[in-house]
C-alpha cells in the first residue's frame, strides 16, 4: 500500500480508536496492530503530530502496575477531523468499489 | 536489540533535528513502550524488531513535523491565494465599469488632418475648425487659469491673516483681557482653517478639469499628425 495513503488511513484508525475510549500508546498500536500488518514505530509520529496539531491531548494517569501512563483523549476538533477523515474514507470507498464493478461488468460482456 | 541501547541509538537520531525538550519526551514514551512489551511477555528483540530501526523512527517523527508545517504554509498560501484572486476579480468588475479613456491613435475628430490625401476645401475647412476650438479652448484654459490663482490667492490671504491674528492674540494676552486674547487665537485658527480648505479644494477642482480638458483634447486633436485612417 502507498505510504501517503497508509499513513492517512492509520491517522484515521487511531483517531477512532480514540474516540471509543482513553488509550495510552501501546494500547493504540497494539489495537491498529491486530487489524493490519503496520510498522509500529509509525504510529508514534502519528500521535504526535495529532497532539501538536490539538487534535489529541495527552495526560499523565497514575497505574498500580509502575509509573504514571501518558493517555491520549480526543479533543472536539479531533472529532471533527475524523468526521470529515471518514467522509473522504467513504466516498473513495463507493467510488472505487464503483469503478471496479464497471470494469468487472465490462469484462464480462 | 536491549532496551538502553536501542533507546540511545534513538535519541542520536533524534538529536540531530530535534530540541532536547522534544527528545526527552519522545524517549520516555518509547521508554513507556518498551514497559509495556515487557510486561506482556515480548522480550526487548521482539519489541524493538517490531518498531523498525531507530533511524527510520527518526526520520518519521520529522517528517510527521514537515508535514505539519506544510499544512500550515498551505493554509496560510490557500488564504492568500484566495485574497489575490478575489481582489483581481473586484478590480476587473471595476475596470468594466469605468469607460475607456485611452482613445486609439488616430481617432480623434481632426485625425489625419494635415494628411493631403483628402480634398482641399475639406482639409481647409477641417484646419479652420481645429483653429477656432483651438482659440477657445486656448481663452478658457486662460480665463480658469485666472480664476484659479484668485482662489489662490485667497486661500493664502486666509492663511496669511489667520497666522497674523494668532501672532497678535499672543502678543495680547498681558495687553487685552484673556477671553479677547483666547477668541483671537480661535479666530485665527478658523481663517488658517479655511484658508487650508480652500487650497485643498482648488487642488481637487483643479485636478477634475484638467483630466477632462485632457480626455477633451485626446478626443479631438487624438493623432492629428497620423495619416488619415480609413473612415
Amino acid at each position: 500500500m502507498n505510504t501517503q495513503f497508509r499513513k492517512g488511513v492509520i491517522e484515521m484508525c487511531v483517531l477512532a480508536t480514540i474516540s471509543r475510549k482513553d488509550c495510552y500508546g501501546y494500547e493504540i498500536v497494539q489495537e491498529i496492530a491486530s487489524y493490519t500488518e503496520i510498522n509500529e514505530g509509525t504510529v508514534y509520529p502519528i500521535l504526535r503530530r495529532l497532539t501538536t496539531e490539538g487534535h489529541l491531548v495527552t495526560y499523565l494517569r497514575e497505574s498500580t502496575l509502575g509509573p504514571a501512563r501518558k493517555y491520549y483523549h480526543i479533543t472536539e476538533q479531533g472529532q471533527a477531523y475524523l468526521h470529515s477523515l471518514q467522509t473522504d474514507w467513504q466516498q473513495l470507498f463507493e467510488m472505487v468499489n464503483h469503478l471496479l464493478n464497471q470494469t468487472k461488468r465490462e469484462e464480462q460482456r | 536489540m536491549k532496551k538502553e541501547e536501542y533507546l540511545k541509538a534513538l535519541e542520536g537520531y533524534l538529536k540531530k533535528t530535534m530540541p532536547p525538550e522534544e527528545v526527552t519526551e519522545i524517549l520516555s514514551d518509547y521508554d513507556e513502550y518498551f514497559e509495556d512489551g515487557r510486561r506482556q511477555g515480548k522480550t526487548d528483540e521482539e519489541i524493538s524488531a517490531r518498531l523498525g530501526a531507530p533511524e527510520l523512527i527518526a526520520a518519521q517523527f520529522l517528517e510527521e513535523e514537515g508535514e505539519s508545517f506544510q499544512t500550515k504554509k498551505q493554509k496560510s498560501r490557500e488564504f492568500l491565494k484566495q485574497l489575490r484572486e478575489k481582489a483581481t476579480e473586484e478590480w476587473n468588475n471595476w475596470k468594466e465599469k469605468v469607460p475607456n479613456v485611452e482613445m486609439e491613435a488616430g481617432k480623434g475628430f481632426f485625425a489625419g488632418i494635415f494628411d493631403t490625401a483628402g480634398s482641399f476645401i475639406e482639409t481647409c475647412i477641417r484646419l479652420l475648425l481645429a483653429m477656432a476650438v483651438l482659440f477657445g479652448l486656448g481663452l478658457l484654459v486662460f480665463f480658469g487659469a485666472m480664476a484659479a490663482l484668485a482662489v489662490l490667492g485667497c486661500g493664502i490671504g486666509l492663511i496669511g491673516s489667520g497666522l497674523g491674528l494668532l501672532v497678535a492674540a499672543a502678543f495680547s494676552f498681558g495687553i487685552l483681557t484673556t477671553s479677547v486674547s483666547i477668541g483671537g487665537v480661535f479666530a485665527s485658527v478658523f481663517l488658517i482653517a479655511a484658508g487650508l480648505l480652500v487650497l485643498v479644494l482648488l487642488a481637487m477642482v483643479l485636478r477634475m478639469v484638467l483630466w477632462g480638458l485632457w480626455r477633451l483634447w485626446k478626443k479631438l486633436f487624438g493623432g492629428i499628425f497620423k495619416k488619415k485612417q480609413e473612415a
